[in-house]
C-alpha cells in the first residue's frame, strides 16, 4: 500500500509541477489529467469508488477535454506557448503557497475525524455498479446523480463544440485581426 | 425502492427541461439553419412547459423528499424553479433572433436549457455531491454562452476569463464541501446538521469559509467579483441578462438551504462572514458602477451590488429575523429577476453606450418609459418591484438583533443613495438630452421588444403579486 501511495503521490506532484512549469499550454493540460488520474487512484485507495468514478468521468474525461478543445481551437499556434510562472513574483507566490499548505496541513492533522470511518466503500465491481445506480442504503441519490453526470458530460461536449466551432468567415476575420496585431 | 412514482412527479420540471434540451438540439438538425424560428419556438415551448409543471406542483401543494432525503421538493424549491424557468422563457424569446443570426440557434437554446436544468436541480438538492454536480451543470454551459458571439472579440475574452476564474471558484467550493463532508461523515444535509450542532472544529470552520467563498464567487460578491464585468460585457446580451439572474437565484437558494438546513448550529459564524462580505460587495459594486460609461458594465456592477443587498438578508437570518430573512431572499430574488432581466434586454434595443440613451423619450417613448421603470426599480422606489425586496431585507435586518447586521442595513441604505446617480443618469439622458443624430441604431427585434414590455409591466405591477408572494414565502417549507 505504501508503495502504491508513494507512486500516486509522486505522480501527482510531478504532474502538478508539470502543469505550472510547462511552457506549452497543451502539455500543461495533459499534465493536469495526469494529476487528476492520481487523485482517482487516491480515492480508490481510500475505498471511495463512487467518488473515484465521478472524478474519472468528470475531470479526467469532461473537464480535460473541454480545456483541450478550448486551447486548441481558440488560440492561434503562435501564442500557444507561454512563459512559465517563474517570474518576479515567484518568491511571494511560493510564500503564499507554503503558508496555505502549512495551514491546511496543520488543521487537517489536528482534526480527530471522529465522524468518518475508513473502508465504508466497496471494491466489488458488481456492488459498485449497484451503488452507482442507487441500490442499497445511503446511495439512493446516486440513482439521480448518475443521470445527472450523463447530462453534464453531454452538455460539456456541446459547450466544447460551441467554443471550438469556426466558420469560413470567422477564420478570414481572425487572420485579419492577427495581421493587424503583428 | 430508490425511485418511486412520487419522485418522478417531483422531478417533472427537470424531466421536461431535459427532454426539451434534446428536442431543441434534434429539432435544429431537422429544421436546418434557415428555420431558427422553429428552434426558438421549441425552446419557448420547453421553458413554458417547465414553468407550468412547476406551477402545477406548487398549486397542488406537492411536497416531499426523495432519494433517501437527498432531494427536496418543497414550496421553497418550486418558487425558485418558477423564477428560473420564467426568466428562461423571456430570455429564449429575446434570444431567438440573435441565435438565428449566428447560425447555431439549437446549440444556444440547448445551453440555456442546460443552465435551467442545473439551476432547478440546485434549488432542490440536499446532498453535497449532488449540489456540486448541479452547480457545474449550471455553470459549464454558461462559459460557452458567454463566449458564444464570434463577431466580437470581447466575447471570447470574457468567456476565457469566466472559465478560468469559474474553475478556481468551483475547486474552492468543492474543497469546502469536502471538508464539511469529512467532519460530518455524510453528504446529506440532515446528517451534516447533526454533526455541526456542537462547537465548530478548525476544519469545520475552514470548510464553511471555503464553501461560502466559492458561493460568493458564483454570486459575484466582492472580493470575488472580478469576472463579472468582463463576462457580462463580452456575453451576448440575452446570455448576460439570463446569467445575471437565473443561476444566481438558484445559487442563493442552494446556499440558503445549506446554511439553514445543514449548518443551523453554526449560524453565528456564517452570519458574521456573510455580513462582512455583504457590506464590502455593496460598496464595491456601487462605487465601481458610478464610474462606468458603458451601460452593460454599469449593469454588471449593479448586479454585484444587488448580490450584496440579498446577502444582507442572509446575515439577518438570526435572532428574530429568521423567517423574515428567508422571505426577503425569496421576494428580492423574484423582484430582481424581473427588473434586471428587462434592463439588460433594453440594451439590445438601444445600445450599450450611455450616450445612446440620449433623447430616447422623444424617439421611442414606450421603450424610455420601460427603461425608466427598470431603473426606478433597481434603485428601490415604490411601487416598483425592487422596493419590496429592499423593504423586506431592511425589515429582516431590524428584527435580527445583531449590531453587525444593523451596520449592514445602514450600508444598504447608504448604497441605495450612492446608486442614484448612475441609475438616474440614464433616466436623465433619456428624458432631458437631445437625441444623438447620425448614430447607428441597433436593429429592431420583436422578441426582445416583447420581453422588455412584458418585464416592464411585471416590474410595475409587482405589488399585485405581492400578497401571493408573501403567502407562498410564508409557507416556504424551509423553516
Amino acid at each position: 500500500m505504501t508503495i502504491i501511495f508513494g507512486f500516486l503521490a509522486g505522480m501527482m506532484l510531478v504532474s502538478a509541477l508539470g502543469v505550472v512549469l510547462s511552457r506549452n499550454v497543451v502539455h500543461s493540460a495533459l499534465f493536469m489529467s495526469g494529476s487528476f488520474l492520481a487523485v482517482v487512484g487516491f480515492f480508490v485507495m481510500l475505498s471511495a469508488p463512487a467518488l473515484a468514478a465521478f472524478q474519472l468521468l468528470i475531470y479526467v474525461g469532461a473537464v480535460s477535454v473541454v480545456i483541450l478543445f478550448g486551447i486548441m481551437f481558440t488560440q492561434s499556434p503562435q501564442v500557444r506557448s507561454f512563459s512559465t510562472i517563474v517570474n518576479k513574483q515567484v518568491w511571494a507566490g511560493l510564500a503564499v503557497a507554503l503558508g496555505v499548505g502549512g495551514f491546511l496541513s496543520y488543521i487537517l492533522a489536528t482534526e480527530d475525524w471522529g465522524a468518518t470511518e475508513a473502508g465504508q466503500g466497496t471494491r466489488d465491481v458488481a456492488a459498485f455498479g449497484e451503488y452507482l445506480l442507487g441500490v442499497g442504503p445511503d446511495s439512493e441519490i446516486f440513482a439521480m446523480l448518475f443521470q445527472l453526470v450523463a447530462i453534464l458530460l453531454f452538455v460539456a461536449v456541446i459547450a466544447a463544440i460551441v467554443i471550438s466551432r469556426r466558420k469560413d468567415t470567422d477564420i478570414e476575420s481572425a487572420s485579419d485581426v492577427r495581421d493587424v496585431g503583428e | 425502492m430508490p425511485v418511486t412514482g412520487a419522485a418522478i412527479i417531483g422531478l417533472l420540471p427537470e424531466i421536461i427541461a431535459s427532454v426539451f434540451m434534446f428536442v431543441v438540439l434534434l429539432g435544429g438538425v431537422f429544421a436546418g439553419e434557415r428555420n431558427s424560428g422553429i428552434v426558438g419556438g421549441l425552446a419557448v415551448l420547453g421553458t413554458l412547459a417547465t414553468f407550468a409543471s412547476a406551477a402545477v406542483l406548487l398549486a397542488i401543494g406537492f411536497e416531499g423528499t426523495f432519494f433517501g432525503e437527498s432531494y427536496a421538493v418543497d414550496n421553497f424549491a418550486l418558487f425558485f424553479k418558477l423564477i428560473v424557468s420564467g426568466t428562461a422563457f423571456f430570455t429564449v424569446i429575446a434570444a431567438t433572433r440573435f441565435a438565428g443570426s449566428t447560425g447555431d440557434a439549437p446549440e444556444y437554446m440547448t445551453l440555456i436549457l442546460a443552465v435551467v436544468l442545473g439551476a432547478m436541480l440546485l434549488a432542490s438538492m440536499r446532498d453535497l455531491f449532488g449540489l456540486f454536480l448541479a452547480l457545474e451543470l449550471a455553470t459549464i454551459p454558461s462559459y460557452a454562452l458567454v463566449a458564444f458571439d464570434r463577431s466580437r472579440r470581447e466575447s471570447a475574452e470574457g468567456g476565457m476569463k469566466y472559465l478560468v476564474t469559474g474553475v478556481i471558484a468551483s475547486s474552492v467550493l468543492l474543497y469546502g464541501l469536502v471538508l464539511i463532508y469529512g467532519v460530518a461523515g455524510s453528504a446529506n444535509l440532515t446528517q451534516v446538521a447533526e454533526a455541526f450542532s456542537g462547537e465548530l472544529t478548525p476544519v469545520g470552520l475552514v470548510g464553511i469559509g471555503l464553501m461560502v467563498s466559492g458561493f460568493a464567487f458564483k454570486l459575484s460578491a466582492a472580493p470575488f467579483h472580478f469576472w463579472t464585468p468582463d463576462a457580462y460585457q463580452g456575453a451576448p446580451t440575452s446570455a448576460a441578462a439570463f446569467l445575471s439572474v437565473a443561476p444566481k437565484a438558484a445559487t442563493f437558494a442552494v446556499l440558503l438551504r445549506i446554511l439553514v438546513e445543514g449548518l443551523p448550529g453554526a449560524t453565528a459564524t456564517w452570519t458574521s462572514i456573510i455580513a462582512v462580505i455583504a457590506i464590502l460587495t455593496m460598496f464595491v459594486g456601487n462605487l465601481s458602477a458610478l464610474r462606468q460609461r458603458n451601460v452593460r458594465r454599469m449593469l454588471a456592477f449593479s448586479s454585484v451590488a444587488h448580490s450584496g443587498y440579498i446577502l444582507v438578508a442572509f446575515a439577518a437570518i438570526q435572532g428574530g429575523g429568521q423567517e423574515t430573512g428567508v422571505q426577503a431572499i425569496l421576494i428580492y430574488s423574484a423582484a430582481y429577476a424581473v427588473m434586471n432581466l428587462g434592463a439588460f434586454f433594453a440594451i439590445d434595443l438601444v445600445g450599450e453606450d450611455a450616450k445612446s440613451f440620449n433623447g430616447l423619450f422623444k424617439t421611442q417613448p414606450a421603450l424610455a418609459l420601460c427603461m425608466g421603470a427598470f431603473m426606478a426599480a433597481l434603485v428601490g422606489i415604490p411601487p416598483f418591484s425592487g422596493f419590496f425586496g429592499k423593504a423586506w431585507v431592511i425589515l429582516a435586518g431590524a428584527q435580527s438583533g445583531s449590531v453587525l447586521v444593523y451596520a449592514a442595513v445602514g450600508a444598504l441604505v447608504i448604497n441605495s443613495v450612492i446608486s442614484l446617480p448612475y441609475y438616474f443618469g440614464i433616466v436623465r439622458n433619456m428624458f432631458l438630452e437631445e437625441p444623438v443624430s447620425g448614430g447607428t441604431a441597433p436593429k429592431d427585434d420583436g422578441g426582445v421588444r416583447f420581453s422588455v414590455y412584458a418585464l416592464a409591466i411585471l416590474t410595475t405591477i409587482f405589488i399585485l403579486f405581492f400578497g401571493l408572494l408573501v403567502t407562498l414565502t410564508g409557507a416556504s417549507g424551509l423553516l
